[in-house]
């Protein structure tokens, strides 16, 4: 997936234009982090487009030479009826498990884009989750690297399809309340 | 050949002795300690020794090894086994450890081999375990009993209906018997659709509380209406809150129970599986009363004694978008004092059309298991059981089980035409203290305990 700095494009013109694709990309994940962070859920929603795919493969311990991420099985593999599900089951009075919500801080880095098209933006990020839950101070790391992409729309980049590579092979939280 | 051996250092204390005592006694009040629950390195230790090594184990569904060499690791108690399907066709389970030190020898969860090789000396197994070669191998090991060093092999390693379970017990019963009458239920599904499989591996998830809130939570319908009410909200669950109480829950003896929802009609039957899916397959092996129960069944639940259980119901995303049945299995795996995994399998039959597979599939992932909206609430649940019954307070509480016995409306039913000894509605909680008393015996009993049959009358 990812690919040398620079391949292909370089003269100046070109690094200005992957400088603004980056750029126009990488403000797009960190408010859409922020969204998710601070439990606004319905706006983050917002930013998915209707033909969204979100999917979290299961990841195993395999050999060096085998792929480690298992083509037919997933923690998670939804649509936009099952994040409106996910979401509007968020919004009831008992959805115990994230009330009170777990405590999430998302880092996203190592960002790299590709634009295939005029209306369609390839970005590949790493993210880091800082999750604590109660009033306990133990936390989890979870980490994984997402590949995404983004479509432009006429109210602006929207999340056509994220796949989050996780970096674990069991889970280290009982399940997955929150979007990667 | 070199036998597998359970290594018993445990003597138990005598103030643990006489709590596990008191648990006899609480049980027939229709109590249940909290301490059970909590964090307690001896009762643990004495769980890793005594309980596990000698239950039957789930260790994996038929269709996981389909192929010759196939492997995939699996746990009994923290012990890791290599589950495989040698070369020469037979299913084994063999002790993942090299028999010179000790190591690992095999490091993935899954796999296809013909041998293994220890990464640490280079000792080498056939994938039927027979040690076969090693480097240097005349100066180093000329003279051994290639026959007698092999790995070690679990010779109790038995299928019913394509699901593998393992003893490491010599005195424990045959599978059959230790499953006794759970069996007649489990048939309704398993024995029905003769050609499940599996979709894809089990998913894996760590939950902050200990493996009995495994069992004691997944039958339990009673939560439902409060802890998982967000999904009769959004008009996930097909059968409503005032529906979910009718149907019964039977106690089929030796730990097991078994919960069923059925409807008053059949406008849910076959837990919504499509009529003519159904009439593909053979229910000559079943009586009239199994497929009675089969052809009214919304919600089939069963728990087999200690930590397997298995579930089969219909669910929807959205109200608008007819149910789909799931069906899946599952697996609570000690993962040190306080701390367990959740193993979920979920099942398809071979026949299902692509569509209905991905669909079945589909509404498993979102609902049930380690992305699914049930488990979120669940572990909740779980880790502030764990929590309360680690204090110091909390452990010298008495938990109500009560219900179905000393309080509320449910009943024993007198003429129940099916084994074991069945109640109407799914709120009691007799089956749970049965479980527990099963538990006990276990950890009690230095010879291989009593398997307690389903009482006639329950007390
Ligand atoms: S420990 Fe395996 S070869 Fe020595
Ligand atoms: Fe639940």
């Amino acid at each position: 997936m990812s690919e040398a700095p620079g391949g292909g494009a370089g003269s100046a013109v070109n690094d200005g234009a992957a400088m603004a694709l980056w750029f126009e990309c990488y403000q797009f994940l960190v408010h859409e982090a922020a969204l998710l962070d601070d439990n606004r859920m319905e706006d983050w929603l917002g930013l998915l487009s209707e033909d969204i795919s979100y999917e979290v493969p299961i990841r195993q311990t395999r050999h060096r030479t085998e792929d480690p991420l298992q083509p037919d099985a997933w923690h998670m593999k939804e649509d936009i009826a099952s994040m409106k599900m996910r979401i509007s089951r968020l919004a009831t009075k008992s959805a115990w498990g994230e009330d009170p919500p777990t405590r999430t801080r998302r880092l996203i880095g190592n960002l790299r884009t590709t634009a295939p098209d005029s209306t369609t933006i390839n970005a590949t990020s790493n993210i880091l989750v800082y999750y604590g839950r109660g009033d306990v101070s133990e936390h989890t790391i979870l980490a994984a690297e997402r590949h995404d992409i983004l479509r432009r729309s006429s109210g602006g980049l929207r999340l056509r399809r994220r796949e989050v590579i996780l970096s674990h092979a069991t889970l280290p939280v009982q399940s997955l309340g929150i979007f990667l | 050949m070199a036998e597998l051996n359970i290594l018993r250092t445990r003597s138990v204390s005598a103030e643990l002795e006489q709590r596990l005592s008191g648990v006899e006694t609480d049980l027939n009040d229709g109590l249940v300690p909290a301490w059970v629950f909590g964090n307690d390195p001896e009762l643990y230790a004495l769980e890793r020794e005594r309980l596990f090594p000698r239950v039957w184990s789930f260790i994996g569904h038929v269709s996981e090894i389909p192929e010759p060499g196939d492997h995939v690791i699996r746990y009994i108690g923290e012990d890791s086994f290599i589950f495989i399907r040698s070369s020469d066709g037979e299913i084994r389970l063999l002790f993942n450890a090299c028999r010179h030190r000790g190591n690992q020898i095999c490091t993935v969860e899954r796999g296809n081999s013909k041998a293994f090789q220890c990464p640490y000396h280079g000792w080498t197994y056939a994938n039927t375990g027979e040690l076969t070669t090693a480097p240097a191998i005349d100066d180093v090991l000329g003279g051994i009993d290639r026959g007698e060093w092999g790995l070690l092999a679990v010779t109790r390693l038995e299928q019913y209906r394509g699901l593998y379970f393992a003893c490491l017990d010599p005195d424990a019963p045959s599978l059959a018997e230790y499953m006794g009458d759970a069996a007649y239920y489990l048939d309704i599904f398993f024995g029905l659709f003769d050609d499940l499989e599996v979709l894809g591996p089990p998913q894996r998830a760590t939950w902050p509380t200990t493996w009995k809130a495994g069992f004691d939570g997944f039958g339990d319908d009673y939560h439902l209406i409060t802890l998982h009410r967000s999904l009769f909200e959004i008009g996930a669950l097909a059968v409503p809150p005032a529906a979910n109480i009718l149907g019964h829950h039977i106690i089929t003896g030796h730990g097991h129970n078994i919960t069923i929802s059925i409807a008053p009609s059949d406008e849910i039957a076959y837990w919504g599986y499509p009529a003519e899916m159904i009439a593909r397959y053979s229910t000559k092996h079943l009586d009239d009363f199994q497929i009675d129960l089969m052809k009214r069944s919304r919600v089939l639940v069963g728990t087999l004694f200690p930590n397997f259980s298995y579930l089969v119901f219909p669910i929807t995303v959205d109200p608008k978008i007819p149910a789909v049945p799931l069906a899946q299995i599952r697996m609570w795996l000690p993962r040190g004092d306080g701390r367990m995994e959740a193993w979920v399998w979920n099942l398809i039959p071979a026949s299902a059309s692509a569509e209905f597979r991905e669909k079945s599939h589909l509404i498993a992932i979102r609902t049930f298991g380690s992305g699914g909206v049930f488990d979120q609430d669940d572990g909740l649940a779980g880790h502030g059981i764990n929590r309360t019954s680690s204090s110091v307070i909390g452990r010298s509480m008495k938990l109500n089980y009560q219900s179905g016995f000393a309080i509320g409306t449910a009943e024993q039913i007198e003429d129940w035409p099916g084994p074991g000894a069945a109640t109407s509605h799914r709120y009691e909680e007799n089956a749970y203290r049965y479980t527990f008393r099963q538990w006990v015996r276990f950890l009690r009993d230095d010879a291989y305990p009593e398997l307690i049959p389903a009482p006639r009358k329950l007390a």
